[in-house]
């Protein structure tokens, strides 16, 4: 680990106790604060000032410090977490996350806000202990009673590498010295006596071992987390005073003779340790082993729980997939050629390594899949922020935060789904006055919801605001010429609408959402990771926006059709079910329709669609897709079963062909191309309902047709 | 026979190595040494220990080492450290 590393998992590390501060703060306002909480609130403060003070960032150490009493003074009860103080924790909260971005290379944070936010603490605590003074009498404890001062004997074995971990000991040192007062210390160097051995000092090898005798309001726990980040070549030995005894049959037996009597001279010297009469070092050694052992557990298991997660780089990972997708095609062409030969063991061997491929596939899959949930909890400040701003009432409600998809599409989900939330709260949900006037509770309800139905990704964000109105929405699209003359719309072609670059209803303009920049950016982002965007809304009784996304942009389960001689692949978990296209159905077909089972369905004749060449197949089939509601039959020749699918992406040039989502390699060598489901079914949907205008009205097809034709 | 040697402004990890050379080949060649330490403005626990590791090898050599004027960051930071053994070797005249 060098200085680079050790700064960057120190930067994660903060990040993560901040996002988990920012968790509690914003948790506490709908509940009381929990004691275990406030802990969590001082810890994390306190981390972040530690490891800064470690890599000599003072001006980090100094805020976080401030931050930290105000901490102490709230987990002591004189005072109490109200709206003001829980905004003022936010700010530290963003003060401290900029000065931390400021050391990536980000912007550092402003002094006047620092000035500010370091004068309202000031001031809190003023207040506080003002009303502790008040509230409390004579009950009255000095500020430490709950962690009284207490005597720590402290025996560091810094590791050898310690110091080309660019990890000075004497910053550890200088640390501990801030929690409390180092009564003695002592250093020595064991190592380097041995005479005439100049040779072997290594002058970047650390040779240091540092006895301490401390004081100060701390726990075991505090005491062993300053040595934290070197705990990995280390071994801290710390005891209470208290435990004096075991504590010098610990650290002095540890390490080599030439440690061993180093270090008893020094507890010789503090008179703590008189030389027993015989054998010192053989007696010490038994006794001593089930303690150290203990001693030294409490870093590793610390040690285990962070290597939990690996971090690897992103481009890693995506080599692998890309490898693990050509074992996919390599695998399946083995299998192929194997039943070709007819080869009973051969075959057997390559399904075993089909399976196993399997698992792979989707074990390297699953490494990227992560919950959902990282992503909706920034929502939780958000929708504090901007019902603040706003002057509004708002609980935000988050399920199916554990719902996993692909880690690229989580990232760039984060901006639509912003531009959804805050259009809700601005748009959506009335404020109070209007709430109370229609009957509604007086606090608006906001709703993320993130759930799988086949094969795809569904996300919700629902509003219990005023709905839609599509009156207004008409008037709009009218006045900016997006729609002509008197023609009626359909529900959600209304809804389309506000979709359309530039269109905003609102009636003013704030300065989060109304500038009619928004809606359109969130579709082209959602339309960007093949996915869709479904508006629901009830007048007077709330909107909900669905996105609809695909798992992941990786690897699909194929279902493999054949129109003439092009082969297709399907997305398996989009098919409902295969039929035979029974005799006579022929003129349903041409006509685009046809009957399940007392259902009528679009039926697109992918043959004609694609303009493919050839004459139909004596006997056809139908793949019914389903796409969230609609189902829509697909008219092709041959059904070859299921197919491990690798999507390999279209060159820039087919790009823009929205019915092919990619292409694939089957084992045979041959290209398949992989049709694009959503846009399929889109493009019947729109057909249809461009047939069933051009009856019902009995005008020829307007502009309906070619926008849906260009869909 | 005595021989001065001045040190530069940082005694850190980095100059750990050279300062090793460095006093290496002064320690062959002179019997006690002095090490003017006035300069000193930035001092870390690798320095102490090569400071150390030449304390050890001159006693070994039944020689001595001093530290001469050592500057406010020398004396706090062995201060700081309780690194007794190059306390001794201060001179006695500056303390402070």
């Amino acid at each position: 680990m060098n200085l680079e590393q050790a700064r960057q998992s120190f930067l994660q590390e903060s990040a993560e106790l901040l996002e988990e501060m920012e968790g509690i703060l914003l948790d506490a306002e709908a509940d009381n604060i929990t004691a275990e909480q406030l802990g969590a609130l001082f810890r994390a403060m306190h981390t972040i000032k530690g490891s800064a003070g470690l890599f000599g960032l003072e001006d980090i150490v100094h805020f976080t410090h401030q931050v930290e009493d105000l901490l102490d003074q709230l987990r002591e009860g004189s005072l109490q977490l109200d709206a003001e103080l829980d905004g003022l924790l936010l700010r530290c909260h963003d003060h401290v996350k900029a000065q931390l971005a400021a050391l990536d290379g980000g912007i550092p944070p402003s002094g006047e806000e620092q000035a500010s936010i370091l004068a309202d603490i000031a001031a809190m605590m003023q207040h506080g202990s003002d009303t502790l003074l008040y509230a409390s009498g004579e009950h009255l404890e000095p500020p430490a009673a709950q962690q009284p001062s207490s005597d720590w004997l402290l025996s560091l074995r810094f590791g050898p590498d310690v110091l080309r971990n660019g990890m000075d000991p004497a910053s550890f040192i200088r640390y501990l010295d801030t929690l409390g007062e180092i009564q003695a210390i002592a250093s020595c160097c064991p190592g380097l006596a041995t005479e005439g051995e100049e040779d072997r000092f290594d002058p970047e090898r650390n040779y240091l071992r540092v006895e301490v005798q401390f004081r100060g309001p701390v726990d075991a726990a505090q005491l062993e987390s300053v040595f934290a980040f070197a705990s990995e070549d280390g071994q801290f030995i710390i005891s209470p005073r208290q435990q004096l005894d075991s504590h010098l049959q610990q650290a002095l037996s540890a390490g080599d003779a030439a440690e061993q009597q180093a270090a008893s001279a020094i507890w010789q010297q503090w008179g703590l340790w008189q030389p027993p009469a015989a054998s010192p070092s053989a007696s010490g050694a038994d006794e001593v082993q089930p303690a150290a052992v203990t001693a030294t557990d409490t870093p590793k298991t610390g040690k285990s729980n962070e290597s939990r997660f690996i971090k690897v780089e992103a481009a890693k990972l995506d080599q692998l997939i890309n490898l693990v997708g050509e074992l996919v095609i390599a695998g399946a062409a083995s299998h192929l050629l194997a039943r070709q030969h007819g080869n009973a063991p051969l075959l057997e061997s390559t399904s075993v390594l089909a399976g196993l491929i399997e698992q792979i596939r989707s074990q390297t899959l699953g490494m990227r899949m992560v919950p959902i949930g990282e992503c909706f909890s920034r929502f939780g400040r958000v929708v504090h922020d901007v019902s603040q701003a706003l002057g509004k009432d708002i609980r935000l409600f988050v399920s199916g935060a554990d719902t996993e998809l692909d880690k690229s599409m989580v990232d760039k989900l984060t901006d639509p789904l912003t531009h959804l939330v805050r259009n809700a709260i601005d748009h959506g949900i009335e404020d109070t006055a209007q709430r109370r006037a229609a009957g509604k509770p007086e606090a608006g309800r906001l709703w993320l919801d993130a759930y799988h139905e086949s094969g795809s990704v569904v996300i919700e964000v629902a509003d219990d605001g005023r709905g839609l109105n599509q009156h207004t929405i008409l008037e709009k699209a009218r006045q900016r010429g997006l729609i002509t003359g008197d023609r009626e719309l359909a529900e959600q072609e209304i809804y389309r609408l506000i979709f359309e670059p530039g269109f905003s209803t609102a009636a003013t303009i704030s300065n989060l959402s109304g500038r009619g920049v928004g809606l359109d950016v969130v579709k082209q982002n959602i339309a960007r990771l093949r996915g869709t965007v479904e508006v629901e809304s009830e007048a007077g009784l709330g909107t909900t926006f669905r996105l609809r996304l695909p798992l992941t942009l990786a690897i699909i389960d194929g279902f493999l059709v054949t129109v003439g001689a092009a082969t297709f692949v399907v997305p398996l978990d989009c098919i409902a079910e295969c039929i035979a296209l029974p005799q006579g159905w022929q003129t349903a077909a041409a006509a685009g329709q046809f009957n399940l089972r007392g259902e009528m369905l679009p039926l697109l004749c992918l043959r004609r669609f694609l303009g493919l060449d050839g004459q139909p197949a004596r006997r056809q089939n139908v793949v019914i897709i389903q796409t969230g509601e609609y189902k829509v039959g697909l008219l092709v020749d041959a059904l070859h079963g299921e197919y491990q699918t690798v999507i390999k992406p279209l060159s820039p040039l087919f790009q823009h062909l929205k019915a092919i989502s990619g292409s694939t390699i089957l084992g045979s060598g041959e290209v398949a191309l992989i049709l694009d489901v959503l846009a399929l079914s889109e493009h019947a949907r729109s057909l249809e309902y461009a047939q069933h205008q051009q009856t019902a009205l009995g005008h020829p097809p307007s502009t309906i047709l070619s926008v849906g034709k260009t869909t | 026979m005595e021989k001065c040697i001045t040190l530069g402004a940082e005694l850190t990890l980095y100059q750990a190595a050279s300062l090793h050379q460095q006093l290496l080949e002064a320690s062959r060649d002179a019997a006690d040494l002095v090490l003017d330490l006035s300069r000193v403005s930035e001092m870390d626990c690798a320095a102490a220990q090569v400071l150390l590791w030449l304390l050890a090898r001159q006693q070994g050599q039944q020689r001595t080492l001093r530290l001469s004027q050592p500057s406010q960051t020398v004396r706090s930071f062995i201060r700081l450290m309780g690194l007794g053994a190059l306390q001794a070797c201060l001179e006695s005249n500056d303390e402070s």
